[in-house]
């Protein structure tokens, strides 16, 4: 059994003027200890809903969220159970996601502050050590955060997280605000937490790129899904999904060679409207006529891969009609 | 060839209550016809507003010096009637974010028409027309009904089209575009790069391609020109610069990046954050983060220096010695 | 000061450039300044006023003199005294006031920012309803019913100024309860009280003291308003807006109602400047960058 254990999740919003947003439509992810599993998709697919949801954030509308064998609950006006505060998250904006009046050290100490595991005595060294543990200076704890830059504010906000001991964090778009640069020092510190602590991590991002870099295995969703899930240099060398092959193609190559790179065609559709079927159909260069009436489940396949596409001939579901979500059970 | 724009010893700084914040400290350069000009750099670098120097959208208290002359005539210095009637008609902007620089309340044939009105003196009929011509170019489906909407009507892709659209509405010779895709996916940024790329091809247009993003400017740009911290690092033909770079800076911005063909190795990232013009190191700007720094890059500024392939580059450390010591 | 003054290096420079940029604004130094100097005047009014404010003499409508530096009124008192004394209603009463509106204010605003729901509803509705109403008349009518004083004045005054008050805390509450960094905290198993102290308070307290200082001007203008209509001082009290309202009725003896005009005028832009510099102090970005460039 996996660390966190997403299934079949489902998130729908409301929109004002009151239409049901299924911005999660039945997603499925594994995360182990030590382990870094990136999810990536672009605008629309779901996959902050789905960070959220896996955290507690958001309720589910269906489906479940398990960390350590044991239900996620979702943020009331109480306190979070200490059992769940194993599981972390880190969001996208460091300008954000720190309180701007409020001492760095102050913050980093709140893990222990609250929780009252340690004691007053030990809380200086203690983040000092978590300082050092992001590769941060130790004088920093004074400082306030207009005085950091985005990526100090970024490693900040991860010793925040590390404060409570965590199992596993789930990361927000970590990197997306900070400079090219600074993005490769932040992405090494994930990648040796991780090794170091034997935490896993739940890294969602749009750059597929750099999450090829940082994760042993990567999801791809598309309009709320999981459309394929692979171990990251399998997913790169042989991609499966279409729309896999589609954000590949797409990244340019910085090698100064010129290439264009290749363009999906057609848009992303309204989430409160998705296609029938196969929700990637109308923009698929393999289009079958099964596809736009049978909507395909990820199945498992060879090297633990799994993929939702009928290009890879999976039998019908018993049960399944076009487009219409699964009721909860 | 006889440069399009030509911007010479560019200097731009903000008076303060402390002093003289240098922003752009001396950047000098020449874009031809048809030219995709690549200036690449982060945050800090001064890119972007050396962009705004260039058309007069500098924010108040800030002050120029140097020349930027478009076919003769210094940009920096004109004023007024002058100045509106060369911004949209020979110069236009695009920028990052399409839904801030898109009139919210306006629609999109206001919006395009406007300009054609204002600088070129269309009619309505005529104007419309055109109007539609610039939607169909850019690969707007069913620029009709386009024309009626709104701008939060449309996705970021098709928001930052129709800002190209009205870019080119007046059919300037020079396009500045200040990180056009940063804010789309990427699938949708490779469509916006295949369509500046054909309307540079079609109409000799030049671009000068403002991004941090080396991908983009590999795919796009015919030169590369690396700012950091206010002045220039490096310059030349893209793939010389990204495949064969010189410059400390723009070799540790390229070993940074993901590299799909290298997935294995970790990421080489460059120590220490951008310098911003507040906080900008004496002598050269990069030495507290270069692996190759000497007590003298603390004390004095390298000068920029030319060579016989076309490029340029400010840095004194002998390049063959610095590749050698990778 | 004039670049010759300052680039010397005596000490007074020296101290004066060790004070923040923010606060050496032209304008925060003509605040502070002014507001110092009156509240000094509220203090030792009585030493430092040369006659009884509420003394009367033999000398009506005496023009400024060197008797009397501001002249006499229609009754023969110093109006430099009762200029001076004037501080002495109006500016503790101002405090009280202020202090008495933030608390009502700030609590009801603070429970509709964090319990939202019907407490949200009904406090935003009260506030409503009082803005609805033009502020001059509703305390006039308040004061019209509980009678004329100073004290009923205040309560109106109070009244009229809470729900802006509310306003402003239930907004900051509100964006800072829903902010990332709250989330955060939540995360790592802080209770939602805990929240308020050590998130909210600190984001609260910045411009809940801007408010301060320019509601304090407000509070004496509207006192001050008040009393001019009647409805506040009684006489023979020596406060500025009944003494404007005095002045009004005398036009040919200028000064009984010009200089404590100039007195509320002085001290109200003094509260303003005051509070106009201590929100640019409190922004942490106050120099222009050129972030992004």
């Amino acid at each position: 059994m996996s660390l966190l254990e997403l299934r079949d999740v489902h998130v729908v919003y409301q929109r004002r003027d009151g239409t049901p947003v299924p911005a999660v439509a039945g997603a499925s992810l594994d995360v182990n200890a030590g382990e870094i599993v990136g999810l990536v998709g672009e605008t629309g697919c779901g996959k902050s809903s789905l960070a959220r949801a896996a955290v507690g954030l958001v309720p589910l509308t269906s489906g479940t969220v398990s960390f350590e064998g044991s239900p996620v609950h979702v943020l009331g006006r109480r306190a979070r159970p200490s059992r769940e505060r194993r599981l972390q998250m880190v969001f996208q904006n460091p300008y954000e996601s720190i309180n701007p009046r409020r001492t760095v050290g102050a913050q980093v100490a709140d893990a222990f502050a609250i929780s009252g595991t340690l004691p007053r005595s030990s809380w200086r060294s203690r983040v000092e050590e978590l300082l050092h543990r992001v590769g941060l200076p130790a004088s920093m704890a004074r400082r306030f955060p207009h005085q950091l830059s985005g990526g100090q504010r970024q490693r900040i906000a991860i010793a925040r997280a590390l404060a409570a001991d965590p199992a596993m964090i789930v990361l927000d778009e970590p990197l997306s605000a900070l400079d090219a640069s600074v993005q490769a020092q932040v992405a090494n510190l994930l990648v040796e937490l991780a090794r170091d602590l034997q935490v896993g991590m739940l890294l969602i991002s749009h750059d597929l790129a750099i999450v090829r870099h940082v994760a042993h295995r990567t999801a791809v969703m598309y309009l709320g899904v999981v459309v394929e899930t692979a171990p990251t240099a399998q997913l790169w060398r042989a991609p499966m999904h279409p729309y896999t092959r589609a954000l590949i193609d797409a990244i340019p190559h910085a090698d100064g060679a010129g290439h264009l790179p290749v363009a999906l065609t057609g848009e992303i559709p309204d989430p409160a409207r998705p296609p029938s079927g196969c929700r990637f159909h109308p923009r698929c260069p393999h289009v079958m006529d099964r596809c736009l009436n049978e909507v395909p489940e990820l199945v498992a396949k060879d090297g633990g891969r799994r993929v939702a596409c009928w290009l890879h001939e999976e039998p019908v579901a018993a049960g399944r009609t076009a487009g219409v979500p699964q009721v909860s059970r | 060839m006889t440069a399009l724009l030509s911007v010479r010893d560019l200097r731009v700084w903000l008076d303060t209550a402390r002093g003289p914040l240098s922003i752009v400290d001396g950047v000098s350069f020449d874009i031809a016809s048809g030219q995709v000009f690549g200036l690449a750099g982060e945050s800090g670098s001064g890119k972007t507003i050396t962009a705004l120097a260039l058309l007069g959208l500098l924010p108040a208290g800030a002050r120029t010096d140097g020349s930027a002359l478009l076919d003769g005539t210094d940009l920096l210095t004109m004023r007024g009637a002058q100045r509106r009637r060369t911004r949209g008609r020979e110069v236009a902007m695009v920028f990052q974010d399409p839904m801030s620089s898109l009139h919210p309340m306006l629609t999109i044939e206001r919006q395009l028409t406007e300009h054609l009105r204002y600088q070129l003196g269309m009619g309505g009929k005529e104007a419309r027309a055109r109007a539609i011509d610039l939607l169909t170019e850019v690969r707007i489906p069913d620029p009709e009904a386009a024309l009626r909407g709104y701008p939060h009507q449309f996705s970021g892709g098709m928001r930052q089209r129709i800002q190209i659209a009205i870019g080119l509405a007046c059919e300037p010779r020079l396009l500045i575009a200040d990180e056009p895709t940063t804010a789309l996916d990427v699938t949708v940024q490779a469509g916006i790069l295949r369509l500046l790329h054909r309307l540079c091809q079609e109409k000799d247009l030049a671009v000068m391609l403002i991004t941090h993003d080396l991908g983009v400017l590999s795919a796009l740009a015919d030169t590369v020109t690396v700012m950091y911290a206010g002045r220039i690092v490096e310059g030349g033909p893209t793939a010389q610069v990204m495949g064969r770079s010189r410059h400390p800076y723009t070799r540790g911005l390229v070993d940074s990046l993901p590299h799909p063909e290298a997935a294995d190795r970790a990421l080489v990232p460059i120590a220490g954050d951008p310098a911003g013009p507040e906080s900008r190191p004496s002598g050269c700007a990069f030495h507290p983060r270069c692996r190759y720094a000497e007590a003298s890059c603390s004390t004095t500024v390298p000068p920029l220096v030319r060579t016989d392939d076309g490029r340029e580059m400010a840095c004194p450390i002998d390049p063959l010695v610095a590749t050698l010591a990778r | 000061m004039s670049a010759a003054v300052i680039n010397s290096n005596n000490r007074l420079t020296t101290a004066w450039r060790r004070i923040p940029g923010a606060w050496r604004q032209p304008l925060t130094v003509v605040g502070l300044v002014l507001a110092a100097s009156w509240l000094v005047v509220a203090l030792l009014a009585p030493w430092i006023s040369p006659q009884d404010p509420l003394a009367q003499g033999p000398a009506l409508y005496q023009a400024p003199s060197a008797a009397h530096l501001l002249g006499t009124d229609e009754l023969g008192r110093d109006v430099f005294s009762r200029v001076l004394w004037g501080a002495r209603i109006s500016i503790p009463l101002a405090m009280l006031l202020v202090s008495l509106a933030f608390t009502i204010g700030g609590t009801l605003g603070g429970l509709a920012g964090y319990l939202g729901g019907w407490v949200d509803e009904v406090v935003m509705r009260g506030a409503d309803f009082v803005f609805a109403v033009p502020t001059i008349l509703l305390a006039m009518a308040v004061v019209a019913a509980l009678g004329p004083g100073l004290f009923h004045a205040v309560l109106a005054v109070v009244l009229v100024s809470w729900p802006g008050i509310a306003r402003v805390v239930r907004g900051l509450v509100r964006t800072t309860m829903e902010s990332e960094y709250v989330a955060v905290g939540r995360l790592l198993g802080s209770p939602t009280h805990r929240a308020l102290t050590v998130d909210v308070l600190p984001n609260v307290a910045g411009p809940v003291i801007v408010l301060a200082a320019l509601e304090i001007g407000n509070a004496i203008l509207l006192l001050s308003a008040l009393s001019f209509l009647g409805l506040g001082a009684r006489p023979p009290d020596a406060e500025w807006g009944s003494m404007v309202s005095t002045g009004a009725q005398h036009f040919e003896a200028w000064w009984i109602g010009v200089f404590p005009g100039v007195a509320i005028v002085s001290i109200v832009l003094a509260f303003n400047f005051l509070g106009d510099s201590l929100r640019d102090a409190f922004d942490p970005k106050a120099i222009i960058k050129a972030r992004g460039a």
